[in-house]
């Protein structure tokens, strides 16, 4: 069920009125309830796996603490978080890992007959389903470091894992975000509903009207990419990036939406990456949920453990903690060089900070700013090629075209190009606005009703006028 | 040593680490508010301070600073 369906709206209104009808002691009762609904209107069967992980974790922190010796409490962790990581590489990389066995067996079968994987899987991963592991994980790991006490109530906690809002594609919420305000659950005020539904409007004008309406032409070239020339495969690309964008920011704004309005602040998960001027400063904008949980339990332990190396314990931190990164998009090649991309450059970044700082000293802070963010920008949307792509050799096919940027520009029907054009400028431009302009003049928190109120009317015309409405699921869904 | 002379022998270090000649040290300073001290200085200047002090952090102390009177704290433990 997509946010922007009917079937969802129907859902979310139903859910929200018994939400604020209920006493507030049982809400962490519907959320469940809800939860579940949602999870099962997916795929019924697998609503055992997230109610299987949320009572494991559950038992686990419980037991880790009660613990008599640390020893016992580091056997009971371990186990706990093997399950999590158990659970998520077998739907998710099983093939992966038996079709490379397979691969590299059949490199050194001599005979003409090629063996096919007998171990195929053919089974869709769980709703969520490294959502869901990843913010047990992340709950293990605090329980066991001592940071924050187990949670008590089951009920309290599988709410926590199953808040519908954020199973698709997160953000990757802490629980000790989470778990505070559910207990001092609040009654309904206005500025949540409010604050909620304008989110959710900003989300909803990003996905129909940008990202469904870019996707068009993307998928159209894509596809069939081998027809198309060099410069209409680099247009696609550009438009790739602020897709990719428009997707998964315009989703965790509606997930944000509709947390706010069932009274939950969930974590800010964008701060306007596309004005990042370089790839550290990106990855502190972009996906920020994740890349601060990826920060805290993955890239800080092995930085630190290696600290003696010097700088090369950050090259190698950062190296494999991108390749995992990557990784965890999928089990695809083309995640892992899409992964490694980041992690060179960051190492990069790196070693050149102190004279890239120099260098800025001599040049103005407005060229500066130009260039970081073009390059940045740049930068990304060559590694979404790869992101994209279904095989490595595809982005490389790809990658040649672009470069020799030969051919003739692919204009098939014209309104829609230029209508593309046309709002993500008008995204760019309010985004620019937040970005450089803030404290001057703001339509979307202006003290006056009547601006405030055209604001938001500009965004809905636009979504019924030109909103994609069969565009289909989000980007980050099969993540 | 006090605290004062603590942040007064971490202030050349913190200089030096994060190239930045403007910076000013209290207990509460924290990560926040210097712009150049994330994850990856980090860890730069947790070797300058270990080889400053000759002391020997462990993993879980450094991940545990919320800000610079953690550290410090850290530090006094270890050289007093």
């Amino acid at each position: 069920m997509i946010f922007n369906s009917v079937a969802f709206i129907l859902f979310f209104v139903v859910t929200l009125l018994l939400y604020y009808c209920l006493p507030l002691k049982y809400r962490w009762w519907w959320i469940i309830a809800t939860g579940v609904f949602f999870y099962c209107y997916a795929n019924p069967v697998y609503i055992i796996v997230p109610l299987f992980i949320a009572t494991v974790t559950y038992i686990a922190a419980l037991q880790m603490q009660k613990a008599a010796t640390e020893k016992k409490a580091t056997s009971i962790y371990l186990l706990a978080i093997i399950t999590n990581i158990g659970l998520l590489v077998f739907f998710k990389y099983t093939n992966f890992f038996t079709n490379t066995f397979i691969d590299v067996f059949n490199l050194f079968n001599s005979s003409n007959v090629k063996v096919s994987n007998p171990f195929l899987l053919n089974i869709a991963a769980p709703l969520g389903i490294s959502y869901i592991t990843f913010q047990a994980i992340g709950y293990l790991i605090e329980i066991k470091k001592g940071n924050h006490e187990a949670e008590k109530h089951l009920g309290h906690f599988t709410a926590y894992l199953l808040f519908f809002p954020k199973i698709i594609a997160g953000p990757v919420e802490r629980a000790h975000n989470f778990l505070p305000q559910l207990k001092a659950i609040k009654p309904l005020q206005y500025d949540d509903i409010s604050i909620g539904i304008k989110q959710f409007i900003w989300g909803l004008f990003k996905k129909l009207v940008v990202a469904d309406r870019l996707s068009i032409y993307v998928n159209a070239v894509y596809n069939n990419y081998e027809h198309h020339s060099g410069i209409t495969l680099l247009v696609t690309a550009i438009f790739y990036l602020f897709q990719m964008y428009a997707d998964f920011s315009g989703y965790t704004d509606m997930a944000l939406g509709l947390a706010r309005m069932m009274g939950f602040n969930l974590t800010q998960n964008f701060n306007r990456p596309l004005f990042a001027k370089s790839i550290t400063e990106f990855w502190r904008k972009w996906h920020i949920s994740l890349s601060t949980w990826f920060a805290d339990y993955f890239y800080n332990p092995i930085a630190i453990k290696k600290r003696d190396w010097g700088k090369w314990s950050i090259v190698y931190a950062s190296f494999t903690t991108f390749i995992v990164l990557g990784f965890w998009h999928g089990a695809n090649w083309t995640f892992i060089i899409f992964g490694a991309m980041h992690g060179l450059l960051l190492s990069i970044e790196f070693f050149t900070r102190k004279s890239r700082k120099d260098f800025r000293k001599k040049i103005p802070a407005w060229f500066n700013s130009i260039t970081g963010i073009a390059f940045t920008c740049g930068y990304f949307a060559l590694s979404l090629i790869f992101f994209r792509a279904d095989t490595v050799t595809e982005a490389l096919n790809i990658l040649r075209k672009i470069i020799t940027l030969e051919g003739r520009f692919f204009l098939v029907d014209p309104p829609t190009l230029l209508l593309s054009l046309v709002v993500i400028g008008i995204m760019y431009l309010i985004e620019f606005k937040k970005e450089f302009f803030n404290s001057a003049f703001t339509f979307s928190e202006n003290n006056n009703w009547l601006v405030r109120s055209l604001f938001y009317s500009f965004l809905l015309i636009m979504i019924l006028l030109t909103g994609v409405f069969d565009g289909g699921q989000f980007i980050y869904f099969q993540f | 040593m006090d605290t004062d002379q603590l942040i007064e022998q971490l202030i050349p270090i913190f200089k030096d680490v994060l190239d930045n000649d403007d910076i000013k040290l209290t207990a509460q300073t924290t990560a926040e508010d210097i712009e150049e001290w994330d994850s990856l200085s980090h860890i730069e200047l947790t070797v300058a301070i270990e080889r400053h002090f000759k002391i020997r952090f462990a993993a879980k102390e450094i991940q545990n600073w919320k800000n610079v009177g953690d550290l410090l704290d850290s530090i006094s433990l270890k050289i007093n």
